[in-house]
């Protein structure tokens, strides 16, 4: 595997040639921000948050779909992109409906944590108020359409990992949603073992273990870490939350 | 109907028609279609008109478009009927620039582009309609 060096924010990074910008960037300890991006799926290009400069080129390139080159000057966290990062979660905020005083994620959600990061204290955009179906017909898990930011992370997570391509998009435009088997309630899906993986993956409340109150919504991301080095490395690390 | 509109004002009648001349008068070739307007129509409802295009045609993948458009066709609304202030004006604009350069694909990309050319040539269309009572 033949190496590349590139600059990322005026620091000199070596990557191997297979690497994104974003993977190159993490492990120069650069953070990046990201929303549908997650490890040990494949990534989609979709959120934008991840979008990034590059020298002598005016379009910007999502940093978790984009290969690393040699000699490449990427500028990560410019005024500009600030300006975008924060309008794009204005945009989720003013699409779904984010009560996060009611929320199980409320503590733990990423959507929040990027209000957080790109310090959008108000939502200039006028709120959308959309009425989406909320499924509780799952023994163990629940979803809460109103708060999908349409990341596709369970879809992926499902198809992907627990082969069993429970989750599918529906719908366009405004009007998309995630469906379970051809859009019947999910406590009747032939395909879905109850894994869990779906709900781990979310990055916000919209899925969920039934029974959790306000805040109380934890994700173990590391399982699904821990499941991909097990079966690309066969190496057994474990550490939960 | 060419989605990736760019309304040309009467002055520019005499330009050919090739993909050079139009690009530099920030329309586009396309499919080479063409709509004459006079006077008669308002040039908010032909940038809302398009925008309801885009936003019915968005996939729904990438958050700036399949948001955007619909933002955008909301705040086009509020300037037609006579409530949007000249904060609306400017936050539609910065809109039209997110959405075009954070959009992954051409849908999203041209969406804002009957804005731009619209706001270029007939802006004076647009601050009639602006409400100076409203904040
Ligand atoms: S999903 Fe996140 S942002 Fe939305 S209401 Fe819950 S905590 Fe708030
Ligand atoms: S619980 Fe597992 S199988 Fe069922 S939908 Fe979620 S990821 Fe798929
Ligand atoms: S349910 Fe969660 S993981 Fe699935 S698309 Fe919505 S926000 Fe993303
Ligand atoms: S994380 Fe790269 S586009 Fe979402």
């Amino acid at each position: 595997m033949s190496v590349k060096t590139l600059i990322i924010n005026e620091q000199l990074v070596s990557a191997g040639e297979e690497q994104t910008v974003l993977e190159a960037a993490q492990d120069a300890g650069i953070h990046i921000p990201t929303l549908c991006y997650l490890e040990g799926v494949s990534a989609v290009g979709a959120c934008r948050l991840c979008l990034v400069e590059i020298a002598g080129s005016h379009k910007l390139q999502p940093a978790c779909v984009t290969k690393v080159a040699e000699g490449v000057e990427v500028s990560t966290n410019t005024e500009r992109l600030q300006k975008y990062r924060r309008m794009i979660v204005e945009m989720l905020f003013a699409e779904g409906n984010h009560i996060c005083s009611v929320c199980v994620a409320n503590g733990n959600c990423e959507l929040q944590d990027l209000a957080i990061e790109m310090g959008m204290d108000h939502v200039r955009l006028e709120y959308q108020f959309p009425d989406r179906h909320v499924d509780g017909s799952h023994d163990r898990f629940g979803i809460d359409r109103n708060r999908c930011v349409l990341c596709t992370r369970c879809v992926r997570v499902c198809d992907e990992i627990e082969g069993a391509h429970t989750w599918d998009m529906a719908g366009r435009g405004t009007n998309s949603h995630v469906i379970t088997d051809l859009n019947q309630p999910w406590g009747t899906s032939q395909t879905c073992t109850s894994c869990g993986k779906c709900v781990n993956a979310c990055p916000t409340g919209a899925l969920f273990d039934r029974g959790s109150s306000v805040g109380e919504m934890k994700r173990d991301r590391v399982k699904l870490e821990f499941l991909m080095t097990a079966r690309e490395h066969k190496q057994w690390f474990y550490d939960s939350i | 109907m060419d989605l990736q509109e760019g309304v040309i004002p009467a002055l520019a009648v005499d330009t050919p028609v090739d993909y050079e001349s139009l690009t530099q008068l920030g329309s586009i070739m396309g499919s080479g279609g063409m709509i004459v307007m006079d006077q008669n129509t308002n040039m908010v409802d032909v940038a809302r008109f398009f925008m309801e295009f885009c936003m019915d045609k968005s996939c729904g993948k990438c958050i700036p478009c399949r948001v955007g458009t619909v933002q955008l066709h909301r705040l086009l609304t509020k300037i037609r009927q006579g409530e949007a202030s000249l904060a609306d004006l400017e936050l539609l604009e910065e809109l039209c620039d997110m959405v075009k350069y954070t959009s992954l694909c051409g849908l999203g990309q041209s969406a804002p582009n009957p804005v731009f050319s619209t706001l270029r040539y007939f802006r004076d269309e647009y601050l009639a309609l602006i409400n100076s009572t409203t904040q």
